[in-house]
């Protein structure tokens, strides 16, 4: 994993950066409106 | 600041709002509202957030890059965009001013238009500021001008967004909240005072005289300068500067430049730059003597922290700029580790330095190698582009895998190179680069 990742080029590591940083909001969002039905 | 820590302050920074929220323990409304408040209160917080990713925060950019932290900042502000526009269309639940007995507005959705329009202009203002970002080159529109409209735009919607979210919100109702967003509030725009007023009021103070300006190339001027008082500028070989040169350090006229002297040459400071926009058609009419601003020094493209065992400098066009920074200073060092230079132009008349270049480099025992794509018939270059092939017969041996690569040029050049780097099995780490245009 840790070799994948510094084989990398920047933009790909920015566009994972990006993608992980709107996954984690995305949940958070998705948990604060399911909220409800637990 | 590592890079994990930022994140994670970034993440705490973007949910505490949303946590806040669910902290109140209010009775969830339908799936549909409960996903419209969060949206927005998602978008907000992620806009406000942006202030402080501006690429002028050291603290922020030391570790991760300016050009990563300013890369973050336009992708991430086109998620809040997103959100924020679609999260008004969400709400099923009624809208109406909502009776006393919905205290908790529970069964209303605020629609009084005290409460609504300023979310009204936010709403219309975020995704016209994003687009006019995105399609800033493509609109032409001067860069002083543009940058004065995007901060001016920014700070409306997060002072507007920051409004309405305070009159019609359902969770910002609560006094917790509200003093929250406030002081996010009060964070962004303290950052955004930060850039255009502190930053220059200290400026003032350490003026800066232009001591002569040289072409160096075809449309291509050295400018020195050197401060106008007594004060030390500490920078390293190849970092970059915001430059104002002739105006109030208060306002838009300053742009990113690199710095092409080297630290240990004495106080003044050099930068190569090339006339591709508004401020810089006018470099070769700027006279000896002319005030000037800095703003700086930022950015990682330096060698100095770097412990490699041999130094790659890989450049297009004006970004030898801060390859002539970095191989002035070791060559004032007299660092003895290997270097190699290659350096792509389209013709002769295009190298910068090109008399100075041969001599430091034989001086220094760099390994120089000129990629030209239209050579004169007697000079001894490589032919085209910076391709893999020459890559890998510079660099193409094991050891060459430890050397740390330092690229600068257009951007469809520095990834094709970092590439056929990476491919040759330099790890990612070993790649310094900075970019400012990724669309």
């Amino acid at each position: 994993m840790t070799r994948w990742l510094s084989h990398l080029p920047l933009r790909r590591r920015i566009a994972l950066a990006y993608a992980g940083l709107n996954a984690v909001g995305l949940l958070a969002l998705i948990a604060f409106a399911l909220r409800g039905l637990v | 600041m590592p890079a994990g820590l930022l994140i994670l302050l970034y993440l705490f920074a973007a949910l505490l709002p949303l946590g806040l929220a669910w902290a109140q323990g209010l009775e969830p409304r339908s799936i549909a509202d409960e996903l419209a408040s969060g949206a927005g209160i998602l978008a907000l917080a992620v806009i406000l957030a942006e202030f402080l990713l501006l690429g002028r925060y050291r603290f922020v950019a030391r570790r991760v890059g300016t050009d990563i932290v300013m890369r973050m900042h336009q992708l991430l502000a086109r998620g809040a965009a997103i959100l924020a526009v679609v999260h008004p269309f969400l709400y099923t639940t009624r809208r109406a001013p909502a009776p006393d007995w919905d205290v908790n507005r529970q069964f209303f959705v605020m629609n009084d238009f005290a409460a609504i329009w300023p979310g009204m202009i936010a709403w219309l203002l975020l995704p016209a500021l994003v687009l006019m970002a995105i399609g800033r080159n493509a609109l032409g529109y001067r860069y002083e001008t543009w940058r004065l409209m995007h901060g001016l735009g920014a700070a409306l919607i997060a002072g507007f967004g920051v409004l309405h979210t305070l009159r019609a919100g359902r969770y910002s109702a609560d006094p917790a909240m509200g003093y929250v967003w406030l002081a996010l509030l009060g964070i962004a725009l303290f950052a955004l005072a930060y850039v255009y007023v502190f930053t220059p009021l200290a400026q003032l103070r350490r003026p800066w005289t232009v001591t002569s300006v040289d072409p160096v190339a075809e449309r291509t001027w050295e400018v020195t300068l050197r401060p106008a008082r007594d004060f030390a500028f500490r920078y390293r070989a190849g970092q970059f500067a915001w430059l104002n040169i002739r105006n109030t350090p208060f306002g838009p006229h300053e742009n990113p430049f690199s710095i092409s002297s080297a630290p240990s040459a004495g106080p003044e400071v050099s930068f190569i730059i090339k006339e591709l926009g508004d401020f810089t058609r006018t470099i070769g009419s700027i006279q000896p003597g002319t005030r000037a601003y800095l703003d700086g020094p930022h950015g990682h493209l330096t060698v100095a922290d770097h412990k490699a065992p041999g130094i790659a400098l890989i450049a297009g066009g004006v970004g030898i700029a801060p390859m002539m920074g970095i191989l002035r200073e070791l060559h004032a060092k007299g660092d003895t580790r290997p270097t190699a230079l290659i350096y792509g132009n389209r013709s002769e008349a295009q190298i910068a330095c090109g008399d100075e270049l041969e001599s430091l480099t034989r001086e220094h025992g760099t390994r120089l190698t000129h990629v030209l794509c239209e050579p004169p018939a007697s000079m001894a270059c490589k032919l085209g582009l910076i391709t893999p092939e020459i890559l890998r017969d510079h660099f193409g041996n094991a050891e060459h895998r430890a050397w740390l690569y330092v690229l600068c040029g257009p951007p469809a050049m520095m990834e094709a190179v970092e590439e056929a780097l990476i491919a040759l099995g330099v790890p990612s780490s070993n790649i310094l680069s900075e970019r400012f245009s990724y669309d």
